[in-house]
């Protein structure tokens, strides 16, 4: 993925990418050989600068205004975003070290930000870093022999646009979403039997919800396989039983593929809800059936609506994941569904088309988004505590 | 007659443990009554099974006549003011207190108007839009009270409703509820642990031990005249004293503790040489500088101690070698007692033979 060497296009890149990482690394190195040396002195100090505006921030001293002023005009100018990261990382090892040495003490009220310094660290390189790679790369044309060519283009969405992928990923919010129905409608009575046994049960019946992960997630779906195969065992009972004559076509079916995420999935949506469900005071639905609500009622009233933290949880865990599925389309959807994570990982792998394959993922990723917030957004109506 | 609620021999069994057994009880129309003892005597266990939340194991349950047993409990005419309030979090106080009337389809503004004047009734108009966990102990008690009065119910359950609160605001609530209760002639069923509190709201209470209804009675009656030592020992302070009946004249039986003899009023029948309980209540032993003539019952003894509380002094005496008495002062004359009763110093105790009772259990 990055195929943005940084050293074969150095006059392109590096305002770009090259520019933040290199900076990162003279901060971190105080030596750079992959640049001019004019430039060291300049990366250095900005690196300098965000390393200095990281310590003054955590270790609360004063001055920070006038520091993030002063990196905001340089930002403006280069447009230097990851070095910012890599020299607040920078910035935090040499606290640390002043601590460590009894130079400096850390503020109480800087403790949390220090605690999400890793997390956030690692989520800007690793995925908006990242993401922002694909971003670019969406609107660049493919190479001749695979790779990219740096020219600036539309034509990728313009593609994904064509009735049949629109289709493909009509398909696959339709796969997720009635997966994700399904795992709801499974795994809400679960939860709800989990949460109300005896306690010294709980922990017994948790484990065996999570007893299939043990295996791995492909040798599971190819024993779906050999179940629904038209000589599995499925079928076999069905003949033996006189209820059909032919076997079934029960795999590469859409059908196959919708079993085989409801099964892969269905975990991710119990153990939310048993979270939420366990946690729920029940005294509130004796509460409810004394004011007069019959079993439905109280539930409508008074159970769903305190457990849907958990219902949009689990929603959550297992739509996401069930619209960009590939692994299991390919293996029990067959040629005749495909999913648009299959298309996705056909562009990168087998058409070497790197730019419609982005920018397929960028609308994915756009629509699971959308869906979610729509999502949150009808259910935050209801007042979840 | 027919009864607010009855209970006809009434058991509960959870597995191997019998939780209430054979309760019978009679709660009249309009009635305060309490259901008191120790945690785990049962009390809770008998009012879900008024509620409907378990069902007996044995025994019958009536309602205003009608037989509950099989009738689930959002259809019996009782609704419950819980111990923890239960209170729906996610809906306003409106909301809350709409619940029972919405469950029953009412119109929307009928619904309105009495939710309203339940909220009246327990002095929280204007905060119909909070939530429960925007409000104080003291007000999300008043919502419980007023989800569950709204539905007007025949019988009021509460289940320690003011277990919750801090003293001053739980002694103020029993007023406010006794007051309550006058103004709106529902029967209510109390459960607590706590003898103050039943006594001063109860019109009756019953007391509970170990699953089982030692005696039902007035507060008066269950105070002057406990059946049991365990009535006599849970309600109030009491001195008990070991012996043995050696005489019955007059209604008046004769019984000899560590050698002395002590004239009390039997309570039950009781026949020469039986083993009994005296009960004496610290309040009704008085103190005396010189020997009384007024009473048969009249012993010289030594002041062990001597402890001011304020309303009253308490005192430990002895009595020969083994007896040793608690008597409680009332501080009339503010600490004058403190000071005029010296720890160590000789002393005689005196009672009337009607402020003791004999008891054979």
């Amino acid at each position: 993925m990055l195929g943005v060497g940084i050293p074969s296009r150095k006059g392109r890149s590096i305002d770009v990418f090259g520019l933040l990482v290199i900076s990162g690394i003279l901060v971190l190195l105080m030596a750079g050989r992959t640049v001019e040396p004019s430039w060291r002195i300049i990366l250095g100090g900005i690196g300098f600068l965000d390393a200095a505006l990281a310590a003054t921030w955590i270790l609360g001293l004063p001055g920070v205004p006038v520091l993030i002023l002063a990196r905001a005009a340089l930002g403006l100018v280069l447009g230097l975003g990851l070095m910012f990261t890599l020299g607040l990382a920078t910035g935090l090892i040499l606290c640390l070290l002043a601590m460590a040495l009894g130079i400096a003490a850390l503020p109480r009220a800087r403790l949390p930000l220090l605690l999400i310094l890793p997390g956030a660290f690692y989520l800007l390189v690793f995925f908006a870093f990242a993401v922002g790679i694909i971003a670019v790369i969406s609107f660049l044309k493919r190479g001749p022999y695979g790779g990219i060519r740096w020219v600036f283009v539309l034509e990728n969405y313009q593609r994904a646009l064509d009735p049949l992928y629109v289709q493909i990923i009509l398909m696959s919010l339709w796969i997720a979403l009635v997966t994700t129905g399904l795992c709801l409608l499974i795994g809400y009575p679960v939860a709800y039997a989990m949460a109300r046994a005896p306690a010294r049960w709980r922990n017994t019946l948790l484990i065996l919800i999570m007893i299939p992960f043990w295996t791995n997630f492909l040798v599971r779906t190819l024993a779906l396989m050999f179940v629904l195969r038209s000589d599995g065992p499925i079928n076999g009972l069905l003949m033996a039983s006189g209820l059909i004559q032919e076997p079934l076509s029960l795999l590469f079916t859409q059908n196959a593929v919708i079993l085989g995420l409801v099964y892969g999935e269905l975990p991710f949506m119990i153990l939310p809800l048993y979270a939420t469900l366990e946690r729920f005071d029940f005294s509130l639905v004796e509460a409810a059936h004394d004011l007069g609500a019959n079993e439905w009622q109280a539930f409508r009233r008074v159970i769903w609506p305190l457990t849907l933290p958990g219902v949009l949880a689990g929603s959550t865990l297992v739509f996401i994941p069930s619209v960009g599925a590939f692994i299991t389309p390919d293996l029990l959807g067959g040629a005749k569904t495909m999913m648009i994570g299959n298309v996705i990982q056909y562009q990168f792998l087998t058409v070497r088309h790197w730019p419609f394959g982005s920018a397929l993922s960028l609308i994915l990723m756009a629509m699971v988004l959308v869906a979610t917030m729509i999502y949150l957004r009808v259910g935050g109506r209801e007042r979840v505590l | 007659m027919v009864f607010a609620v009855e209970l006809r021999k009434v058991s509960k069994h959870f597995g191997e443990v019998e939780a209430v057994h054979q309760v019978s009880l009679q709660i009249r129309d309009g009635e305060f009554f309490s259901l008191l003892g120790p945690s785990g005597c049962g009390k809770t266990t008998t009012l879900r099974m008024i509620a409907g939340f378990e069902r007996p194991t044995e025994g019958e349950i009536y309602i205003k006549g009608e037989r509950m047993n099989d009738v689930p409990p959002f259809h019996r005419p009782v609704n419950t003011v819980f111990q923890h309030y239960a209170l729906f979090p996610h809906m306003t106080v409106f909301e809350n207190v709409a619940f029972g009337l919405e469950m029953k389809r009412l119109p929307r503004d009928e619904i309105r108007r009495r939710v309203e004047e339940a909220l009246r009734l327990v002095r929280l108009s204007g905060l119909e839009n909070r939530y429960p966990q925007q409000l104080s102990g003291g007000q999300q008690q008043r919502v419980a009270l007023a989800r569950a009065l709204v539905n007007r119910p025949a019988v009021l359950l509460l289940d320690e409703p003011l277990g919750a609160l801090d003293l001053k605001l739980r002694k103020e609530m029993q007023l406010e509820l006794k007051t309550l209760q006058h103004q709106i002639g529902i029967t209510f069923i109390y459960v607590t642990h706590d003898q103050e509190e039943a006594m001063t709201m109860s019109d009756r209470i019953a007391v509970m031990n170990q699953g089982r209804v030692l005696q039902v009675g007035t507060p008066v009656e269950i105070y002057e005249h406990p059946a049991t030592r365990f009535v006599a020992d849970f309600i109030g302070e009491t001195n008990f004293l070991d012996g043995r009946v050696v005489d019955l004249e007059g209604g008046m039986a004769r019984v000899e503790i560590e050698g002395f003899p002590v004239f009390a009023a039997p309570s039950g029948a009781i026949h020469r040489g039986q083993t009994v309980t005296v009960a004496i209540r610290p309040e009704r032993i008085h103190l005396c500088a010189e020997e009384p003539g007024d009473t048969p019952n009249r012993y010289p003894g030594v002041i062990e101690e001597v402890i001011y509380i304020g309303t009253d002094t308490l005192f430990r005496i002895r009595v020969g070698e083994r007896l040793g008495l608690r008597v409680r002062m009332q501080n009339r004359d503010g600490s004058a007692s403190v000071y005029r009763y010296q720890t160590g110093a000789p002393i005689w105790v005196a009672w009337l033979p009607e402020s003791a009772r004999v008891l054979t259990e």
